[in-house]
């Protein structure tokens, strides 16, 4: 845009060209139209891109990478209190995103976002929420954390898997808001 | 079919190749020619024309008038279509990225202010060019690159929730036609 010239009025265009220019862009281009505002998510959602997401725990963050293809496109990084303390207003979950390729990034919160928010519009915008059930269960062996072995199986929340094989689950709830739970 | 133009031919390319030229009137009244080859780049035209009936020997005596496209963008898609008469035909459209990179010569052509590109594309939607269409997007969609999406609101003029919620009251609340 050059210096005083008006915005161009993007949402006022017909659908035909709207998708079009959206399908055009790159994908950190995409997600970041997605987080302007709800009507910008439902437009990028409209054009139906596919990507693969995954979550990654460190030591000091967690990360939802999503894949163009093979490679890690778009990384959503939190620092891991951003993650772990309970109702942590959401001014203050300000995930860095960062364009895996280009190299460019932002850090930014969203009104209203905690991490799982994050991860569900993620999940939302490229067409993943119904590869990623939150409602299946999971039965756990010996389960440190229950005394009542009838209760040893977890519903609902997000499988993480380590390279090694190890496998854990995030879930989240109103009580204790996020749980990390490793299964095997 | 009996329009009179009020202000001069505007004669954008000599046709040589092809001798069959039609007449365009847009919507301020200005006169185009665009050769057959040129024409067939808008799909919309084009039904026109075989749905008028308009053959090489009458297509000059029945200008088209156009009424939801103004000179001005009118002249930059005879200039487009003329430039772009020979190319080879795009593949259909698919839901897919197309890696196309936009020629100079085009990007020269819509190096114009935001409000004239908004009109432009209305138009090409309308006389629906696919090429043109996409080389629009592309420039629009290149406006966004590396951007954050508080730049993206900016560029864009995209409301906020808070904005599209209050527009979305006021419509409701505001009485209909009747009313």
């Amino acid at each position: 845009m050059e210096d005083g010239d008006r915005p161009f009025p993007l949402l006022r265009l017909p659908d035909n060209p709207l998708q079009r220019i959206v399908l055009l862009m790159g994908r950190f281009e995409q997600f970041a139209l997605s987080l302007v505002s709800n009507r910008s998510k439902e437009l990028v959602k409209s054009i139906d891109l596919s990507s693969p997401i995954n979550i990654t725990v460190d030591e000091e963050e967690v990360s939802i990478s999503i894949h163009k293809r093979m490679y890690v496109n778009i990384r959503c990084s939190f620092a891991d209190d951003q993650v772990a303390i309970d109702n942590l207003p959401s001014e203050m979950v300000k995930p860095t995103v960062t364009s895996t390729r280009g190299r460019h990034s932002f850090t930014r919160s969203r009104k209203g976002y905690r991490f799982d928010d994050w991860l569900s519009h993620c999940l939302e915008v490229f067409h993943q929420s119904e590869k990623m059930p939150s409602t299946h269960r999971r039965y756990v062996e010996n389960p440190p954390f229950l005394h009542n072995p009838d209760y040893a199986y977890i519903d609902g929340g997000y499988d993480v898997r380590r390279a090694d094989g190890a496998t854990a689950s995030i879930r989240f709830d109103n009580f204790v808001y996020f749980m990390f739970i490793v299964l095997n | 079919m009996s329009v009179e133009p009020e202000v001069p031919i505007v004669q954008v390319e000599e046709v040589r190749e092809n001798p069959v030229l039609y007449k365009i009137i847009s919507s301020d009244n200005h006169v185009f020619t665009i050769s057959e080859h040129a024409v067939k780049l808008s799909k919309t035209l084009w039904d026109l024309i075989t749905n008028l009936g308009l053959t090489a020997e009458n297509a000059l005596d029945n200008p088209i008038p156009v009424e939801n496209v103004n000179g001005k963008n009118m002249e930059t898609i005879v200039q487009f279509c003329e430039r772009h008469k020979y190319d080879e035909e795009e593949p259909e459209y698919t839901n897919y990225i197309r890696e196309f990179v936009l020629p100079e010569w085009d990007r020269q052509l819509l190096s114009i202010d935001n409000e004239e590109l908004f009109q432009l594309i209305l138009a090409t939607n309308y006389l629906d060019i696919q090429k043109l269409m996409d080389y629009c997007c592309r420039v629009i969609g290149d406006m966004a690159k590396d951007k954050t999406p508080e730049e993206l609101r900016i560029i864009y003029g995209i409301p906020t929730d808070a904005e599209d919620d209050a527009l979305e009251r006021s419509a409701s609340d505001s009485p209909g036609p009747s009313g």
